[in-house]
């Protein structure tokens, strides 16, 4: 997973519960140096709170993604991003749209970069 | 005819079952010892039960690795019994989530909470009741698809002694010597069965998943978890870390990130299941258990007296107000006395 456009990512959760499970399984996959680039505030819910589970993540150009799973009889809800499902949020999911949006910002910087280039090689040339 | 009897022993169990490369080295040490077992097998006297012909030959395997459900020469299996020991002897485990952390940050946060144990360990008032228990007080990486069936072996299989000890005597043999009812070890195919219909029923099951760190305490010490705490997720106040003056190395990079990863989920005290509020009130005693024994006598102590005064206070209440009444009558009758001795 590529989170070199991640700025900021903020989880509150209940481990006692199943709601847990994806943010605390998303919180893995960083990288060893990510407290570095990313400012995370992790939050333990008490054992009895009802609050459902977050997962805010903020990205360099100012986007935001949020997940929510709250533990319901037949389930967990979701809201955020994919709202016409009824199903929960993956973890498989939220991989995905974080690499979906670094390809995004990956191919604005470089076409940015080329231009750079291309004014820089005029220079040279001259 | 006598029934057939398919019993099946240890040397004709297929030698060609996969192992994976990862098991293959646990295979090595345990096939030196597997034959070792064949060999001392033959050489255990049989008992009197297995020498007539019709009844069941339930001894046919060593006494130090009987049938196991799974193969035991997997690493796995042998991860099972040592996390079955490890939960039936630590009273308090407090478990953390652990981010990916380097190898230089797991030892240097290891060094820290050592020294810190060490310290309580030093300025124990009473050896006696409190032993040195900072060596037994490891943080340890757990896989936790196999502590979570160690768990429930734990917490609902006990097989009593007097159920488990009779063999079948009707002489006719078991399909499978793994059926046998006199095994009851954590690997036996009866915990396994008892253990499965137990699923997903115990507080802590939704807390082991995911890469799982577990802190494991010999005894249930407050003052030895207060250190621990103060160390592994230290909170302004009750549990505060460590000052760059007092302890510069705990401020280093290495123990810092380290630390930023490190999330404490939760606790199993005594077979109690806490989340964080209750372990940190766990680590609030103060004073220990000796403290603690101490408090409750005191409690008990001052809950006579108060029961006492409560009591009395009814009888207190009457005397008062007669007393008070008497004193209001001697005060108008003295006056009247004086007016009359002026008339």
């Amino acid at each position: 997973m590529r989170t070199t456009y991640l700025t900021s990512l903020r989880t509150a959760f209940n481990p006692f519960s199943r709601t847990s499970h994806v943010p605390r399984l998303f919180l893995q996959l960083l990288p060893v140096n990510a407290h570095k680039s990313i400012k995370i505030t992790q939050a333990v819910l008490p054992r009895t709170t009802k609050t459902p589970a977050t997962l805010e993540l903020g990205f360099k150009d100012g986007r935001t993604m949020t997940f929510n799973w709250a533990e319901s009889a037949a389930g967990q809800g979701v809201t955020g991003v994919k709202e016409k499902d009824e199903k929960p949020t993956q973890l498989a999911d939220i991989v995905e749209e974080v690499e979906r949006h670094a390809r995004i910002l990956g191919r604005k910087e470089e076409l940015q970069g080329h231009a750079m280039l291309g004014r820089g090689a005029v220079l040279l040339l001259e | 005819m006598p029934p057939r009897v398919r019993v099946r022993s240890l040397a004709d169990l297929p030698k060609q079952s996969f192992i994976c490369r990862r098991c293959q080295y646990a295979t090595a040490t345990a096939s030196s010892a597997v034959s070792n077992a064949t060999s001392s097998a033959s050489t255990i006297p049989v008992s009197p039960e297995t020498q007539h012909p019709s009844s069941l030959p339930s001894t046919r395997y060593s006494v130090i690795q009987p049938p196991s459900h799974r193969d035991p020469a997997h690493r796995k299996s042998q991860l099972l019994r040592s996390y079955v020991s490890l939960l039936q002897t630590t009273p308090l485990i407090i478990l953390f989530q652990h981010n990916n952390l380097k190898a230089l940050q797991w030892a240097s946060i290891r060094r820290e909470l050592a020294n810190a144990l060490q310290k309580v360990d030093d300025t124990r008032s009473n050896p006696d009741t409190n032993p040195a228990i900072s060596d037994s007080i490891k943080l340890t990486v757990i896989r936790t698809n196999i502590f979570e069936p160690a768990l429930r072996i734990t917490e609902y299989y006990k097989p009593s002694i007097a159920g488990n000890n009779v063999v079948p005597a009707d002489g006719q043999g078991l399909e499978d010597e793994r059926l046998d009812p006199a095994l009851t070890h954590a690997l036996s195919r009866n915990a396994y069965n008892f253990a499965k219909q137990h699923m997903n029923q115990h507080p802590l099951t939704p807390l082991l998943t995911g890469p799982l760190a577990a802190l494991t305490f010999p005894t249930v010490s407050p003052q030895h978890l207060k250190a621990a705490l103060s160390i592994l997720s230290p909170q302004p106040g009750l549990f505060p870390a460590p000052t760059r003056r007092a302890n510069p190395a705990y401020h280093e990079p290495a123990v810092q990130d380290g630390l930023k990863k490190l999330l404490l989920l939760g606790a199993r005290i005594d077979g109690e299941v806490f989340d964080i509020e209750g372990t940190r009130w766990v680590g609030s005693i103060e004073g220990g258990m000796d403290g603690l024994r101490a408090q409750l006598v005191g409690m008990l102590q001052g809950f006579g007296a108060g029961i006492t005064m409560t009591l009395e206070a009814a009888s207190r209440n009457l005397w008062f107000t007669m007393e008070g009444r008497r004193r209001q009558l001697e005060d108008e009758s003295a006056p009247k006395q004086e007016e009359e001795k002026k008339e």
